[in-house]
């Protein structure tokens, strides 16, 4: 949308003399100076208005979608900074350094794991709780049934065991497996936004990349195992090679005879 | 007013004292090199890349004629097969008149990522074997699986049953959702650890970090019983800080614990993904080396050798093996200890005699 005046096509005036004409000529070239430079900051409101519509609306339906839905939060942050990251994502350009976010180490996988631990000492905090609980009713119970549990060693045994049973419990239980999820998820996001940092360092100083060498490794894999199946296919034919070496045995008189011949 | 500590908690924590200086005393006597771990003589037979083939070099007479290679697991060494003189379950086999080889899968590289259980089974174990038949110019050999190298040397077979006499398969894992049958607390973790992941969380990890490090395997295990893996630094060390032999058993069991390989990224893919999760070899779904895995085609005869007391694999989960394979000549052989225990007791003649005595008894042997 588009709010200047086009001056290649100036609006008529109601009205018009040759003295009103010629009394505004000297101003023309400012109003057309000035209406033009109202279409080059229309043409960027335009860019502006385009970029926001694009970029702006699905960024802050992101950011609506994270941080106003609770039901949202347990993914974490990760999902969030994905979308932001697309959101400020240009094409390439074939002559042009890469300069959008895109090309920056996220700090989203770092955020997530922070999250991450902190959902785990949520989870766990009542677990650690619940050992202490179970331990002063163990020890209770012991001393009701005529155990004096007097001894360090009596009692640290017993708290390692009861300890480590809640523990084991709750290392079982689908909190700790949806934590466990989500950790390797950051774990493994982190990791590869530290590798792409790293490759890029290494492309800089010419050093092969880990992308690089797992190609090389590859290859190399393949020519192991074609090496290995032509070796498993000779093997096998050298019954047929002994075979013929006989034949050749029986065959080689005639042959004499021939040479003789 | 201060209660006074009554006489006989004073007498403990003087204990106590005692009992720490001690251990902290022989501690620093001791050094990394007095540690050691494997020392039944051996010589390398073959080496391809990084994995090895062994002879365990002992002299002994001969009760069984046929050779036995011995495969352990990837996720640890081979090394806890042969933890000290006394305690050496290679050294009781060779000594029990069996001539004895063992795999040495080595520390996989980024450059094995890519050796999956096809690979694992038809170059390298497949290589070895036929290395020993023929050095011993002998048709088929007897196979003894350890854990994970059970379920290697059940696949082996099954792909190549013309090349085994006898299988031996010892705390292997066959269905690996068995555990759910007999659910226990302290039982069968990483079945229920693997399950609680989506098939694409398995990916999502191998195609991040390739190989898997041994550093995962090994927090796997701590999480079994959290508490008490760091309880040996302190309750466990001044009990056996207090004899200097004792010190040493333990701190060969550390070093062997501290030496995890890393799991090369393919063959740990379809570890957790085609037995772990999907229990494809139970099922007969497996495909190896783009063959399909079929326990029935083990006819020849099988020991399975496992432990009701098994925190890492469930007794039902190798039991299963029975109703799997196509032999017809299959014993089943329950002992005592736990998943590693069984190998580094000093009851080892009993183990001893269960394998050699079996192996013996088959015609042919």
């Amino acid at each position: 949308m588009s709010t200047g005046s086009n001056p290649k096509n100036p609006a008529p005036s109601a009205g018009s003399g040759d003295a009103a004409a010629s009394s505004a000529a000297p101003w023309q070239p400012f109003g057309a100076a000035w209406a033009t430079s109202l279409d080059i900051m229309s043409a960027w409101a335009d860019t502006w208005q385009s970029m926001l519509q694009q970029r702006g609306g699905p960024a802050a339906e992101a950011m609506q979608k994270a941080l106003f839905n609770p039901a949202a939060w347990s993914e974490g942050v990760a999902p969030l900074m994905d979308e932001l990251q697309d959101v400020f994502a240009l094409p390439h350009f074939a002559d042009l350094p890469r300069l959008d976010a895109s090309s920056l180490p996220s700090p989203g996988p770092m955020v997530e794991l922070m999250l991450v631990a902190q959902q785990y000492l949520s989870a766990a905090a009542p677990v650690w709780v619940q050992a202490c609980q179970r331990f002063q009713a163990e020890a209770a119970e012991r001393r009701a049934q005529g155990d004096k549990l007097d001894s360090a060693g009596e009692a640290m045994d017993l708290w390692n065991n009861v300890l480590d049973r809640t523990l084991m419990e709750f290392n079982r239980s689908e909190d700790f497996a949806k934590v466990q999820q989500r950790f390797l998820h950051a774990a493994m996001r982190q990791r590869r936004e530290v590798r792409k940092t790293f490759e890029r360092a290494a492309k800089a100083v010419d050093m092969p990349t880990r992308t690089e060498m797992n190609d090389v490794y590859q290859r190399i894999h393949d020519l192991v195992r074609e090496v290995h199946g032509l070796r498993r296919e000779l093997r096998a034919l050298r019954p047929t090679e002994a075979a013929r070496a006989a034949e050749d045995k029986v065959e080689k008189p005639g042959v004499a005879r021939r040479k003789a011949s | 007013m201060n209660t006074p500590v009554p006489l006989p908690r004073l007498e403990e924590l003087a204990q106590f004292s005692t009992r720490a200086a001690k251990a902290a005393a022989l501690l620093s006597e001791v050094r990394d090199e007095d540690v050691d771990l494997a020392t039944t003589p051996r010589e390398e037979i073959h080496r391809i890349g990084g994995r090895t083939l062994y002879r365990i070099a002992l002299d002994a007479p001969k009760r069984v004629a046929t050779p036995v290679l011995v495969t352990y697991a990837m996720v640890g060494r081979w090394t806890i097969l042969d933890l000290q003189p006394d305690r050496s379950f290679l050294r009781s086999l060779a000594e029990g008149g069996c001539e004895v080889y063992i795999v040495d899968w080595g520390h996989p590289t980024p450059a094995d990522q890519f050796d999956d259980f096809g690979d694992l089974i038809n170059i390298y174990l497949d290589s070895f074997v036929d290395v020993i038949r023929d050095r011993h110019n002998v048709p088929a050999i007897n196979l003894l699986g350890v854990c994970q190298g059970g379920v290697i040397s059940l696949c082996y077979t099954a792909l190549h049953p013309d090349k085994v006499r006898n299988l031996i398969t010892c705390v292997t894992p066959v269905d690996f959702h068995a555990d759910q049958d007999d659910e226990r607390l302290d039982r069968g973790f990483m079945n229920v650890w693997t399950r609680n992941l989506e098939p694409e969380d398995i990916d999502l990890m191998v195609d991040t970090v390739g190989n898997v490090s041994g550093e995962v395997g090994g927090a796997m295990f701590s999480l079994m019983t959290p508490f008490r893996s760091l309880a040996k630094y302190n309750l466990t060390l001044l009990e056996v800080g207090q004899d200097r032999d004792k010190l040493l058993n333990f701190l060969r069991m550390e070093k062997w614990l501290a030496d995890r390989p890393d799991h090369t990224a393919a063959s740990a893919r379809q570890w957790l993904k085609d037995l772990y999760q999907q229990n494809k070899l139970a099922k007969g779904e497996l495909e190896i080396g783009g063959r399909r895995v079929d326990l029935k085609a083990i006819t020849m005869p099988v020991l399975n050798i496992y432990t009701e007391t098994d925190h890492i694999v469930p007794a039902p989960a190798s039991k299963a093996l029975r109703d799997k394979v196509g032999s017809q000549d299959y014993t089943e052989a329950p002992v005592s200890g736990g998943h590693i225990g069984v190998f580094v007791s000093r009851a080892q003649h009993k183990l001893r005699e269960q394998i050699v005595g079996w192996l013996e008894s088959r015609s042919g042997r």
